[in-house]
């Protein structure tokens, strides 16, 4: 559901990007999402669903922002939990 | 046998290490949903010996957190129906899929799984490998430490 909001921002930036009012709205949202995706909030399937891109293209506009993901075991104990599981899947295979 | 969502799947397909982890798990599931989520281009880089599935209809989720896509939802539910691990670094997806007892994997494990069985054959490789991975996902620098120990 696209709900639509006002928000202030000053003008002058827009004429020094030279952002039309549309472009700068789907600037942001890229911005915004990257940011929650940034912080584990979503997935990244639903990140790229979001901005209606492919995952590929939406990693590259992850990348190039060198931005750090949190995602994966948080702990040590988490950790070898998981390799633990890859240990036992792959020793039955 | 597992199940590789967008982030491993993407992750190990940067890194160049799709072809070892073949060595590692044999086969691997991905949905559908999630194939249809990569360009034309990316779709034709997918090995074979990841097969792409359809959930079965009647593996039905009662609620889904927004934080999740239909892409996810459908890894949710080929783990519900094969009874396998989900390998995910997307925090929400891990949640939700351990509330509903799946295993799950982190491409931190898998890599230190190749380095530990000598696919991987160097230290310096493999960290080389672990600092790229770290373009993806945060590694700390305990889990840092973790991922060069014996286990």
């Amino acid at each position: 559901m696209v709900e639509k909001i006002t928000i202030k921002l000053p003008a002058d930036l827009l004429e020094l990007t030279g952002l039309s009012s549309k472009n700068l709205e789907e600037k942001i949202l890229l911005i915004w999402v990257l940011d929650i995706y940034t912080e584990g909030k979503i997935t990244l399937s639903k990140a790229a669903n979001l901005l209606n891109m492919k995952v590929d293209k939406f990693l590259s506009e992850f990348h190039k922002r060198h931005f750090k993901h949190i995602g994966g075991p948080e702990t040590v104990e988490e950790a070898q939990k998981e390799y633990d599981l890859v240990q036992k899947l792959t020793s039955d295979e | 046998m597992i199940i590789l969502d967008n982030s491993v799947l993407s992750a190990f397909r940067r890194l160049k290490l799709l072809f070892n982890l073949k060595k590692l798990i044999s086969s691997a599931l991905i949905s559908k949903e999630v194939f249809n989520e990569y360009s034309n281009q990316w779709q034709k880089k997918i090995p074979n010996w990841i097969n792409v599935k359809q959930p079965r209809s009647d593996v039905i989720l009662e609620s889904s957190p927004v934080s999740l896509s239909i892409a996810d939802l459908s890894l949710i539910r080929l783990a519900l129906e094969y009874k396998i691990p989900i390998a995910t670094d997307d925090k929400p997806l891990r949640q939700f899929a351990k509330n509903l007892g799946i295993s799950i994997i982190g491409s931190l494990g898998l890599l230190k799984s190749l380095y530990q069985r000598k696919i991987i054959k160097t230290r310096e490789e493999y960290l080389s490998f672990l600092e790229s991975l770290q373009k993806d996902i945060y590694i700390s620098d305990e889990l840092m430490k973790w991922a060069f120990e014996e286990s």
